[in-house]
């Protein structure tokens, strides 16, 4: 192995499980510390206990995670015909459970945010570029490119 | 100065030796909290230069201290982000290429 963009792929994800996980610690060591504010809309929320909308949880690391993609999904019956249903749950599949995705590629903005003194403007620009950098990654690598 | 009520139950315990050497030394030498954690982590760097033990090794062992400094004090929130950064590139490189 040694292609550049596989590099990148690569440290792009363990620097995103590397955040996710380091948030988990600061919130388990200290409930009321500032990485509380980065808790929603994330890989960690389905482990909180508590009021998450008065930031009032704690993280109970051995709760069962619902947010792993499950084996079968319902089939959408709205239209009656047969291709058009296809279609459409293949559609919610797909959207539904690449929330995971975008919640891990979320990582930095989550533990970015929470950090006082760095203006908001700033904390947005660098998102949108992990973003745009993420699936830049993704598709070269879905597509076997090597710099 | 220090906030005795928060950094007594939270963060540390201030009824032995090295609670107490903390508190004292904040209070007479540096002004704040903050300056004297980060004056430990100093002191732990000089000590690991001082025998040669490389940068990684560095990372790897203080990381754990600097976890437990950003869950209290959010000042150390920048320090830990280069922290995080950098083990992320030597796990990387180190254990996942080769």
């Amino acid at each position: 192995m040694g292609s550049t963009l596989t590099t990148a792929f690569i440290f792009v994800l363990i620097l995103n499980v590397l955040f996710v996980s380091a948030q988990a610690s600061i919130i388990n060591i200290n409930p009321n510390s500032n990485m509380i504010c980065g808790i929603d809309n994330t890989l960690l929320e389905s482990y909180t206990t508590g009021d998450i909308l008065n930031e009032n949880t704690t993280i109970d690391s051995n709760s069962f995670s619902s947010s792993l993609p499950d084996s079968v999904a319902d089939a959408d019956e709205s239209s009656g015909y047969g291709f058009l249903d296809t279609i459409a749950s293949v559609k919610n599949w797909i959207t539904g459970k690449a929330e995971i995705f975008v919640s891990l590629a979320a990582a930095p903005n989550n533990f970015i945010r929470c950090i006082p003194g760095i203006p908001n403007v700033w904390t947005t620009i660098i998102s949108a570029m992990w973003y745009s950098i993420s699936f830049f990654l993704l598709i070269a690598f879905i597509f076997g490119r090597s710099a | 100065m220090i906030d005795i009520n928060y950094t007594c139950s939270y963060f540390m315990n201030c009824t032995e030796t090295i609670g107490q050497t903390i508190i004292t030394g904040t209070e007479t030498t540096t002004g704040s909290l903050y300056i004297t954690l980060l004056m430990i982590l100093v002191l732990i760097l000089i000590f690991c230069i001082l025998f040669s033990i490389p940068l990684e090794w560095i990372a790897i062992l203080t990381f754990p201290f600097v976890l437990a400094y950003m869950a209290f004090y959010s000042s150390f929130l920048k320090i830990g982000l280069v922290i995080i950064l950098y083990l992320a590139f030597i796990l990387t490189k180190n254990f996942l290429l080769s």
